[in-house]
């Protein structure tokens, strides 16, 4: 179903309890998402959750905020604290979220699971490798389900501009996985 | 190329649809993007920190009426109801008098009394009339940013006397030390570059060290007040990262916090090559691992440097030009960051380059 993302916007500057309250649980999972694959760590995650939407609240509360694509708009702010979060804290070593792997039911094999969250932050790593703007479109495409049109939005970007970085990117990662064969 | 970027996504699209598809141009990407399936599942937000979290945004959303973290908006008020610029029901005479006596003299023994008052005491709303007034009468900046630094301690002190005594600590406790704590950042962000080192390094210090005390009382604390202490660690910590960021590039930090920056102002670039400062540089590779890094050209950069270049792909011009330059313009502290082709449009970008196919 389509957002109704402009009768949002319009109720988020009237600061409409109801209409703030249906934005925090349309996008906040999705953001959640969002930074816990790119930082591997849930309290960072949700972190950066809450900073997201203090900062949607402070800049509607100051007349400003999106006019249009609430979606997009959250998206960049969110980017622009995980990067920041990177940026402050680079991991050293591979960062296992030790609180997933214990909180899984025991009957898991727990070996299987720490090498899951191995593979995870493997990935991670390499995914910080890639540039911001090819990273942002990975993730958004391939895990965040968003089509062309709306990371187009997120970056600032043509539709083209950003099936170019899809495909650089790919390109990219195949190398970075597989040096030898690339 | 255009064409054959535009048949990947095509490709993309298919195989994200239909899993087993791997005929056409997709078929040596497959692994990669298995790989990539490590990273598919999240673990499932806990519900706790999903119904906090939206209450502290509908609380937040609720303060933004009543903007206690403008100062500037604060003082005006304050001095227009004191120096009578609008109605009031008192005299003008009668409002310094009282300003003073709260403010100053701390003579009234209810106002006296209220300072030692906690959240949940009946005198607390005489305390928070106190801090404001102090708050409004304050114009030196610095001045301003110690008394938010102390009005800070002062919240965390409250918490933990509450988390000691067993009592839940109040949203809008935690909240009034968020407004603190914001108001301090942005006000330090106008100081003159001693002071602003000054009061960046003892908003670290105090965040240290209140986080330390506040996880010390956390191991006794019970679980209620424990979340609202976790709450304030977590603000502590933010507030300390910002100082930290603050010092190591005084600018940025300007930036962000300044009175005049947006909210979803881009941010300095995360991963500068290390070898590639300076002005833009012709195209070079880097051995086998074919590192290329472009001289795109662009133009754009709004008010705030928000702009985007679609330039030209410099010797891989054969591809899609888009050397962007994200924070240029008006604080020339932009960055190229460009795919391949991208590179310094603007001041002292850097380039950003990966391989190009």
């Amino acid at each position: 179903m389509p957002q109704p993302e402009g009768n949002w916007l319009d109720g988020a500057r009237r600061l409409d309890e109801k209409v703030l309250a249906a934005i925090y649980d349309a996008f906040s999972r999705a953001l959640f998402c969002y930074a816990y694959r790119l930082l591997g760590d849930r309290e960072a995650a949700e972190d950066i959750v809450a900073e997201t939407f203090h900062r949607f609240l402070r800049s509607i509360g100051a007349g400003g905020g999106p006019n249009e694509h609430l979606k997009a708009y959250l998206y960049r702010i969110a980017h622009n604290l995980i990067v920041d979060h990177f940026r402050r804290r680079p991991p050293i070593e591979l960062n296992l979220d030790w609180e997933n792997i214990t909180s899984h039911d025991l009957s898991e094999d727990p070996v299987k699971e720490i090498d899951h969250s191995l593979e995870q932050a493997k990935v991670r790593q390499v995914l910080w490798k890639l540039t911001p703007d090819q990273r942002q479109v990975v993730v958004l495409k391939y895990f965040e389900g968003l089509s062309n049109d709306e990371i187009s939005e997120i970056l600032g970007k043509p539709v083209g501009a950003v099936k170019s970085l899809q495909h650089r990117a790919l390109n990219a990662l195949r190398r970075m996985f597989t040096p030898a064969e690339a | 190329m255009p064409e054959n970027d535009e048949r990947f996504d095509r490709a993309l699209s298919d195989y994200m649809t239909s899993r087993h598809s791997k005929i056409g141009m997709i078929a040596p990407y497959v692994s990669t993007l298995e790989k990539l399936e490590a990273l598919r599942n999240v673990p499932e937000r806990d519900s706790a920190a999903h119904a906090k979290g939206r209450q502290v945004f509908l609380q937040q959303a609720k303060s933004i009426t009543i903007p206690v973290s403008e100062a500037t908006k604060l003082r005006h008020k304050w001095w227009k109801t004191i120096f009578g610029k609008e109605r009031s029901p008192m005299s003008t005479l009668a409002s310094i008098l009282l300003a003073l006596i709260v403010a100053f003299g701390g003579v009234g023994s209810t106002a006296y009394a209220a300072q030692a008052s906690l959240p949940t005491d009946p005198l607390y709303p005489v305390k928070q009339f106190t801090e404001d007034v102090r708050l409004a009468l304050t114009t030196d900046p610095e001045t301003e940013v110690n008394l938010l630094l102390t009005l800070a301690e002062e919240r965390v002190s409250e918490m933990m006397a509450l988390a000691d005594k067993g009592s839940q600590i109040p949203d809008e406790t935690q909240l009034r030390l968020e407004q603190h704590l914001q108001l301090a950042l942005s006000e330090t962000a106008q100081l003159g570059d001693p002071a602003f080192m000054g009061a960046l390094q003892r908003l670290g210090i105090m965040a240290q060290v209140h986080v330390q005390a506040m996880q010390q009382l956390q191991q006794k604390a019970s679980t209620e007040a424990c979340q609202g202490l976790e709450h304030a660690i977590r603000a502590m910590n933010r507030a300390r990262n910002e100082a930290e960021d603050g010092m190591a590039d005084p600018m940025n930090f300007r930036l962000r916090h300044g009175k005049n920056r947006p909210e979803n102002a881009p941010q300095q670039p995360e991963n500068v090559p290390p070898k590639k400062e300076g002005a833009s540089q012709p195209l070079t590779d880097e051995g086998s691992s074919g590192q290329g890094f472009g001289d795109g050209t662009g133009s754009g950069g709004g008010a705030f440097g928000n702009g985007y270049g679609d330039g030209t792909g410099g010797a891989y011009g054969n591809g899609y030009g888009d050397g962007t330059g994200d924070g240029g313009g008006a604080y020339g502290n932009g960055y190229g960051d460009g795919s391949c082709e991208g590179g310094g449009a603007y001041g002292n970008g850097n380039g950003d380059g990966t391989p190009c196919d």
